[in-house]
């Protein structure tokens, strides 16, 4: 039996359509290992707006890893935002790598306000093991 | 005639004896841009004694070198190492933020993180001599003023004789001037370079808390990784990356193959 084509108004669509919508205030999520640096904007309640990491800015190998690269991440990531409004933002930073300072002076020269700034590097309470030593 | 051979060590392991090794990377900065050493990039053994003699084994100066690849390895895991010390060690964060200690560590007024690590010296060095008798190290300059040719090396062994050192005063005079200077050479540092994101303020405490902490950081890198010799760390700030956050030419860093 042949499926029923929705009429015009029901309540299914046809398509996605992007919800374009204005958020004043956001946060800037950075999570910075030493390989790769990836930042993530969501609003406040954690949805995410845009991301970007600087392996799809084009780099590759060990390049991904350097400061350059996350300051390219995180312009990128912030450009999409700033077009929709935003204006301040909180930043959570995660990982040890380089790209903790360098995507942060990145966020601080795009105009965005930085309101707070948080590390929520994961901290066990003496939970899983952790990986073996590396034997250098 | 006091003889000196030059043995290369990269198949082998540095011999284990009283031999003292000491790093040629520590001559090289002493060099004047004219002088040359050809054969730096191996990994080999000088060994000259004052003894005159024409037993070779007796000759014997050593000159060890890791080889480049390594040392960088271990300077990256020390970045590692480090980078974990800022994150999980409380002392340590204790006293790049002073305000952690009462409390207030979940907004920072300042971010610390290590941009880099420099190893300024060999990691080889595992004794020094209790005595300069049997052996001694030539002065930087005359180890240099030896042009080394790696065709003359055979099998494994390059033979010359030390009067083409240039050296006018026996070998034995100088031992004992000598080992004091190349003892100050092979204490190891690993320069630390620290970037620190904040006001005037936060950098200052951050750097000085750092600092004050040097001798335990010391101490937990020797715990946390299996080294000879554990080095002495310096902390130095650096303004690298926020100089780098002022590049806005992508063009010049395209050019440079920065970025892709």
């Amino acid at each position: 039996m042949a499926k029923a084509i929705p009429k015009k108004g029901s309540r299914g669509r046809i398509g996605s359509r992007k919800s374009t919508r204005k958020i004043p205030k956001g946060v800037i999520h950075i999570q910075a290992s030493f390989n790769n640096t990836i930042v993530t904007v969501t609003d406040v309640r954690g949805r995410v707006v845009s991301w970007s990491s600087a392996g799809t800015c084009g780099f590759r190998g060990t390049r991904r890893g350097t400061p350059f690269a996350a300051q390219t991440a995180a312009g990128n990531a912030i450009r999409a935002v700033v077009d929709q409004g935003m204006q301040r933002a909180e930043v959570m930073i995660k990982g040890p790598g380089l790209g903790r300072d360098a995507a942060l002076r990145a966020i601080r020269r795009s105009g965005i306000l930085l309101t707070f700034v948080r590390d929520v590097t994961p901290m066990p309470h003496n939970g899983c093991r952790p990986p073996k030593k590396r034997r250098v | 005639m006091p003889q000196s051979i030059f043995t290369t060590n990269h198949h082998r392991s540095p011999p284990t004896t009283t031999a003292i090794c000491c790093s040629l990377s520590t001559f090289l900065p002493s060099l004047p841009s004219s002088i040359r050493f050809p054969a730096a990039k191996f990994g080999y053994a000088l060994m000259f004694s004052p003894y005159r003699s024409t037993n070779a084994a007796r000759n014997r100066v050593v000159i060890c070198m890791a080889k480049e690849r390594r040392v960088k390895m271990v300077a990256k895991q020390i970045q590692r190492e480090l980078s974990d010390m800022l994150l999980t060690d409380q002392v340590l964060q204790y006293a790049i933020l002073p305000e952690a200690a009462l409390g207030a560590d979940r907004y920072l007024s300042s971010l610390t993180t290590i941009s880099d690590v420099e190893v300024s010296s060999d990691l080889q060095v595992t004794s020094f001599p209790t005595s300069a008798s049997s052996h001694t190290f030539l002065s930087p300059q005359v180890a240099i003023a030896l042009e080394l040719k790696t065709e003359d090396v055979k099998h494994g062994h390059l033979i010359f004789d030390a009067r083409d050192l240039g050296e006018a005063k026996p070998a034995r005079k100088l031992a004992g001037r000598i080992f004091e200077e190349e003892k100050q050479r092979l204490t190891r540092v690993v320069k630390v370079y620290v970037s620190v994101f904040g006001d005037e303020r936060g950098k200052e405490v951050a750097i000085s808390g750092l600092k004050s902490k040097a001798k335990y950081v010391r101490s937990q890198l020797g715990k946390r990784m299996k080294l000879r010799l554990t080095p002495e760390v310096r902390f130095i700030e650096d303004e690298s990356l926020e100089r780098g956050s002022r590049v806005r030419s992508y063009r010049i860093l395209k050019n440079l193959h920065i970025c892709c």
